[in-house]
């Protein structure tokens, strides 16, 4: 090699080097990740024991790749080099057709060691639900994966397993008619937009299709799409599976609220108990300005949630429930004088001394179908 | 510490290069030694103690056999030799196989000994290896012994060939250690050879190391012939560019202190026969058994019968060296007999043959052989290899094996021409091309190695999957 040229490299790879080390060296720490919703880590503790046993130098190399200036810029230019590569997935997120980002479900989710325990705790709590309250007054609803419902716009022979898989197992667990199966009517649909593009939920044109297989499941009439104005409540959500493929060119996705225009249902929503603060929406709009939209809908995740309406049948509904429930419930509070719901990952107490307590004489299991298979907290059903 | 890190990138290896070249040339080998116990304490505070107990130890036998070479007492002389040998051998046999014996013992006897459970300490393979070849070559009157500790312990901890080689003979090094002479053309071929082999392991073996962690969680039962290839296809493109990268940087940064190493890896994928392949495939490993094993006891000069006896040995050796674990002493021991058979009849025939028989034989007898490295388990193995050829009648395709070729094609379109030397021909050319536009040929060049280092950071900021496959050995 000549001479000058090797001096180029040298100096272009010196450059390059001190260049990115100073600017790490000098940035400040950055404590909360937006874009990936969690706390990056920070430095960690130094001890002598702590050297020793080999945790200082993890936790250090997790806190340079945590903080790496201009991180999120990186995470990007990885996934593009991966499509350029031709994959058509990044951190388990498919890119698929029309500009869709949907979460890969792999069969190996079904060995998970929760799932055997939950059907049968579902099982066991629904069979005794069943028993005080009622036939027909009780349902499984577990929300199809956007994988298994929007297979059309997956890549060609993507893996993941079928929504089948889980309800053809669950169904003989349950009592007759207990399981609404959602997704063939989903999968009908599939071609509007009842899954969002950025997020793992289902939208809530989405949540309203099953919102009516399971009104006429309970034998009861669902209000027609046409009773609801369909309001949009940003167009900037860009939700948990943008996060996962850190993809820059997604398109942000609209999030709508479903008003009903022939009556005037007014709402009263309490958390937590705490009765001494009421809202008259179930919508909180203070969200909408932060990067995580999605509380939006009744506040996100809360231990307990109770909506009082002016609705004039006395019956009171329980959703026992994850985030897929957040924007079903407002369909359902349509028809009941009262609706809660509870999420079992932030409630602790009896929850069939809650039912008989509240005198609850509705029930309804609402989860995302492998976020049932493998949630930690079903133990408290039995509780 | 590896070299794949964020850590070695961006705080230790700036910080090695400042310090280094600031420092005046007599205290150099004090900062690379330092350094280097810095960069080891880093993944093992404990076990650095070891190392610079072997360095000591094996300075003095140095000095010793010396010593009595001089005063020509050579039954002493080997005796001091026959101590460092066994000194080191000890250490890498309490360290490393010492559960495996035990394990082995207990399962024989029915006892039930228990189990010491050590870490392996890193490097410990290569670095015993190293200082056993120092020892040895004074008394063989090839090297001469080190009268400087600090230079003897600049050898063995050098950081670019610590923990994952090539293992470093001591003649090849002993002049560099006092006489070497850092300059920009060495630096810059350092840097193109460490860019390179940074973009080798970060960018292609641990990409195609998911493919491979991914069909191995798949069960085997269910798996269709297609996906066990290509997943047995991954692992051997994942294990030669994980190692041939490593050695790439090593050597690379070894340059840019103004060190040389011999190459480790010359394109072992493209040789004709297994004889071939293991002249290619880590030289290094190769090259010590030979000297130090192979040769001493007596090589081919000692009739067909002792030859294949030596070749037995050296092979059982070389596959053990692997893990301690039967899966690998049976990988060596696989390819000792290919070697026979080879040296016994086969080599004419493959001389002979189209030169695409010989290379796809060479390769299967590889791949095979990447299944007992793959498997500890014999059994786990055996279900693969069933499922390679439909034994669980799977068939031969399906919908998830075809998602796996199509999504990964153009990465293993890259690797197969990466393992082969056309990359290099085509530069090659391409600068001929623009000889004319020397300045263009020179920025196009140094902007692919900008644009290498600049992906690997990225995918290392991004790493969730940055597993070092040597740390093993």
């Amino acid at each position: 090699m000549k001479r000058k040229q090797a001096r180029f490299t040298v100096v272009v790879f010196l450059v390059l080097l001190f260049g990115l080390s100073l600017a790490n060296a000098l940035k400040k720490d950055t404590i909360f990740s937006e874009n990936e919703n969690r706390y990056l880590a920070g430095k960690p503790e130094w001890s002598v024991a702590r050297f020793f046993d080999g945790v200082f130098g993890q936790e250090f190399e997790t806190y340079l790749t945590d903080q790496f200036l201009g991180r999120d810029a990186w995470v990007s230019v990885k996934t593009l080099a991966e499509l350029a590569m031709g994959k058509r997935e990044s951190n388990h997120v498919f890119f698929a057709k029309d500009g869709y980002l949907i979460e890969r479900h792999d069969a190996s989710e079904l060995a998970s060691s929760y799932y055997e325990k939950n059907c049968s705790y579902l099982s066991q709590f629904i069979a005794a639900q069943t028993e005080k309250l009622g036939m027909g007054r009780v349902q499984v609803l577990l929300a199809p994966a956007a994988s298994q419902v929007l297979t059309e716009k997956l890549p060609a022979y993507a893996p993941g397993w079928a929504s089948r898989e889980l309800s053809d197992h669950l169904r003989p667990l349950l009592p007759e008619g207990t399981l609404v199966d959602v997704q063939p009517v989903l999968a009908e649909a599939q071609d509007s937009y009842i899954y969002y593009r950025t997020d793992h939920h289902w939208t809530t044109l989405g949540a309203y299709y099953a919102y009516r297989v399971w009104m006429n499941a309970r034998g009861e009439t669902p209000w027609q799409l046409d009773d609801f104005q369909a309001e949009p409540l940003s167009h900037t959500f860009l939700g948990t599976v943008y996060s996962k493929a850190n993809y820059p060119f997604a398109e942000p996705d609209t999030m709508y609220r479903y008003c009903p225009v022939r009556e005037d249902i007014r709402v009263t929503v309490t958390y937590n108990q705490e009765e001494e603060v009421t809202y008259s929406s179930l919508y909180m709009e203070e969200y909408l300005s932060q990067k995580d939209q999605y509380p939006v809908y009744l506040n996100g995740n809360q231990a307990l949630t109770r909506i009082r309406t002016n609705v004039e049948e006395e019956r009171k509904l329980l959703i026992i429930k994850d985030s897929y429930a957040n924007s079903f419930t407002p369909f359902a509070v349509n028809h009941f004088q009262e609706v809660q719901m509870i999420d079992l990952r932030y409630f602790n107490g009896s929850l069939s001394a809650y039912i008989q307590g509240e005198g609850i004489t509705d029930l309804l299991f609402l989860y995302g179908g492998p976020q049932f298979i493998e949630d930690r907290n079903l133990g408290k059903l039995l509780r | 510490m590896v070299f794949s890190s964020l850590l070695f990138l961006f705080i230790y290896l700036p910080v090695i290069l400042v310090v280094y070249y600031v420092a005046p040339r007599k205290i150099r080998n004090l900062i690379l030694f330092l350094g280097s116990l810095v960069f080891y304490a880093w993944g093992e505070p404990v076990y650095v103690c070891l190392m610079l107990f072997s360095t000591l130890v094996d300075f003095i036998h140095g000095l010793l056999v010396e010593r009595f070479q001089s005063r020509g007492q050579t039954r002493r002389a080997k005796g001091a030799v026959a101590s460092s040998v066994i000194i080191n051998l000890g250490l890498l046999g309490f360290f490393k196989y010492s559960d495996f014996l035990v394990a082995n013992v207990n399962a024989l006897l029915g006892t039930s000994i228990p189990l010491l459970r050590l870490p392996l300490p890193i490097g410990i393979s290569f670095y015993t290896f190293q200082t056993m070849s120092y020892t040895i070559d004074i008394y063989r009157g090839e090297a001469r012994a080190q009268h400087n500790i600090l230079d003897f312990g600049t050898y063995v901890a050098l950081f670019p060939q610590l923990i994952a080689g090539p293992i470093v003979r001591y003649g090849t090094a002993a002049d560099q250690l006092t006489h070497r002479r850092e300059t920009v053309d060495s630096f810059a071929g350092g840097v193109q050879r460490f860019v390179v082999g940074l973009g080798k392991k970060v960018l292609l073996a641990n990409t195609i190391g998911l493919v491979w962690s991914g069909i191995q969680e798949l069960p085997v039962e269910q798996m269709p012939a297609l996906t066990a290839w290509l997943g047995l296809l991954a692992f051997g493109f994942q294990i030669y560019f994980d190692f041939s990268g490593y050695s790439d940087m090593a050597i690379g940064l070894g340059n840019m202190f103004g060190f040389h190493f011999h190459d480790n890896f010359q394109y072992p994928y493209e040789s004709k026969s297994i004889t071939e392949f293991w002249r290619r495939w880590h030289i290094s490993l190769g090259t010590w058994f030979k000297e130090y094993v192979y040769i001493p006891l007596g090589g081919n000069r000692k009739g067909l019968g002792k030859q294949i006896r030596n070749i037995a040995i050296v092979w059982a050796l070389t596959g053990i060296w692997h893990g301690a674990s039967w899966n690998f002493l049976l990988w060596g021991v696989y390819f000792g007999i290919l070697l026979m058979m080879e040296k016994l009849f086969l080599l004419p025939y493959l001389r002979k043959a189209p030169s695409w028989v010989s290379h796809v034989y060479t390769l299967l007898a590889v791949l095979f052989g990447w299944l007992l490295f793959a498997f500890e388990s014999l059994p786990q193995g055996l279900g693969f290899l069933k499922a390679m050829f439909g034994g669980f009648g799977a068939g031969f395709v399906n919908g998830d094996a075809v998602y796996l070729l199509y999504t990964n094609a153009t990465l293993l379109i890259i690797l197969v021409v990466g393992s082969t030397q056309l990359p290099k021909r085509l530069l090659a050319k391409a600068m001929e091309l623009l000889q004319r536009h020397e300045n263009a040929a020179v920025l196009l060049q140094n902007i692919g190695l900008v644009a290498i280092f600049l992906i690997s950071t990225a995918y290392l900021v991004d790493a969730t999957y940055n597993p070092f496959l040597y740390f093993r050995f």
